[in-house]
């Protein structure tokens, strides 16, 4: 995007870096001599949006921990998901998925014209374990064709991508495939314009586990998002899971001594790579989650396009531990957060 | 009481009255009264707004009835519309918190016909049953 239209956003909603304000300051205490006194004063010294968005749309603190509609009541959750035992120990696990146009806020104030599954974006987090049956109901609802590719194994037929596979509004298509292989997987729309579909909000997280599960963890799904405001092919506003700095100021509470695992996505278009750096610790890398091995040890992991990863680590200090993409410039337009790390007594 | 010069008596001043007040109400009394029925739109269906509970509702009307829907938009960011096709009835998308009305009359031949909102119509459907 131009420098132009990104400082008029930012002065426009509110966001304000503090980064040149901190090295300004550093300046003036390290080096007095022949150095101005004082950094000149700025208007704004704080990182972040003013005010907050309505609580009715996305809830990024209830997004991290759900998948399989586990967020909904059980009766509301029947209409969307069911699960069916089969005789080789394996569920059919059937959803219920409609694309639909809605405006959604993802900054206070801040309105974007999404295309969504569900109503949401991300859309659902679909969760499996290796060998059950994937069976999605795919309604047309919006105003476009559009179509669920799913990544993962899978015959052509059920592919949403090739000619001919796009669902028109008002049609209906079932995509039904083995949960293969296990990982952190993604599924989104595959039709042209694809940047734009995918931007617009058409995509969401597809888990699968392997058949003996991971050791226990709190575990959270992180969507890498972002959004063209004013559709230059450049993007305005970043986030993890939507909403710019949500996890700002409502830091993600996390247990000390409690292991972590994070199913982490980039679906940001536009821009080639994203990122995720964590403060203060380290984490496992399990790239694409298709192994029980870790491949790195890092705080930084930088992912493409559609590329994707399982991050374990375990607090070991109570407080606040900053994450946030290493783009910095991403990171002020709002994907940056919060972990609030807390002991807990007894354990 | 002098009108125009002329002296008229009371009671028959009253009586024109009634009539001009009558000719005055005709149009009214002679179109019939159409029912009122509130339909709320959220999570991608219809409810009565007195039934929070049930998806989509069986309508039941007579036939030949007239009435009138008002939709509330109660989905934030998304435009909802209410049409019965059978009955040529079209209510424009409606906007978050927003409510309007449309006025139709029941197809005459008892039966089931559908209504629904137009762009969501394979989720947003219901039946008006008419009696």
């Amino acid at each position: 995007m131009s420098k132009l239209s990104r400082r008029s956003w930012l002065r426009a909603t509110g966001l304000a870096s503090a980064a040149g304000a901190i090295a300004g300051a550093a300046r003036a205490r390290g080096q007095d001599s022949g150095l101005p006194a004082a950094h000149p004063p700025h208007d704004s010294h704080v990182m972040g949006v003013v005010g907050r968005v309505a609580p009715d749309g996305l809830k990024p603190s209830v997004y991290l921990r759900s998948w399989n509609f586990s967020e909904l009541p059980a009766d509301e959750r029947a209409k969307f998901y069911r699960e069916t035992p089969r005789p080789d120990g394996t569920l059919l696990r059937e959803y219920e998925f409609f694309a639909a146009d809605r405006e959604i806020e993802i900054a206070p104030g801040l309105f974007f014209p999404a295309w969504t599954y569900n109503g949401q974006v991300p859309g659902p987090t679909i969760r499996a374990t290796e060998g059950d049956r994937v069976r999605v109901t795919f309604r047309n609802l919006g105003t476009h064709p559009h179509s669920i590719h799913f990544h993962g194994w899978h015959p052509p037929a059920m592919d949403g991508a090739l000619p001919g596979q796009e669902v028109q509004p008002r049609e209906t298509v079932v995509y039904e495939f083995d949960a293969d292989p296990f990982g952190v997987h993604l599924y989104h729309c595959h039709t042209v314009p694809l940047k734009r579909h995918i931007h617009k909000g058409l995509y969401g997280a597809f888990i699968v586990d392997p058949r003996t599960p991971r050791p226990p963890a709190d575990e959270l799904v992180m969507v890498m998002n972002a959004f063209d405001t004013n559709f230059d092919v450049e993007n305005e506003v970043y986030a993890v899971n939507t909403i710019a700095h949500a996890y700002m100021y409502e830091p993600i509470r996390v247990t000390v001594g409690r292991l972590v695992r994070i199913y982490l996505v980039n679906m940001t278009e536009f821009d080639p790579v994203n990122s995720l750096h964590l403060h203060g610790m380290f984490f496992d890398v399990f790239r694409t989650g298709t192994s029980l091995t870790p491949s790195d040890r890092t705080d930084t992991l930088m992912l493409c396009q559609g590329e994707r990863a399982i991050l374990e680590t375990t607090f070991r200090y109570p407080g606040a531990f900053m994450f946030h993409a290493h783009q910095t410039e991403f990171a002020e337009l709002g994907w940056m957060g919060l972990f609030r790390a807390e002991e807990v007594s007894g354990t | 009481m002098s009108l125009f010069g002329r002296r008229v008596p009371v009671p028959a001043i009253a009586a024109a009255a009634l009539l001009m007040l009558l000719a005055a109400m005709l149009p009214a009394l002679s179109s019939t009264p159409a029912r009122e029925i509130t339909l709320v739109a959220r999570g991608m269906a219809f409810y009565l707004a007195d039934d929070p509970a049930t998806p989509n509702p069986e309508i039941v009307v007579r036939a030949g009835e007239r009435i009138r829907v008002v939709l509330r938009n109660d989905a934030r960011g998304m435009a909802h519309d209410f049409a019965v096709p059978a009955a040529s009835a079209v209510l424009r998308p409606i906007q978050w918190s927003e409510s309007d009305d449309v006025v139709f009359d029941a197809p005459d031949a008892p039966g089931a016909y559908a209504y629904e909102c137009r762009p969501h119509r394979l989720m947003m459907r219901g039946t008006l049953r008419v009696r």
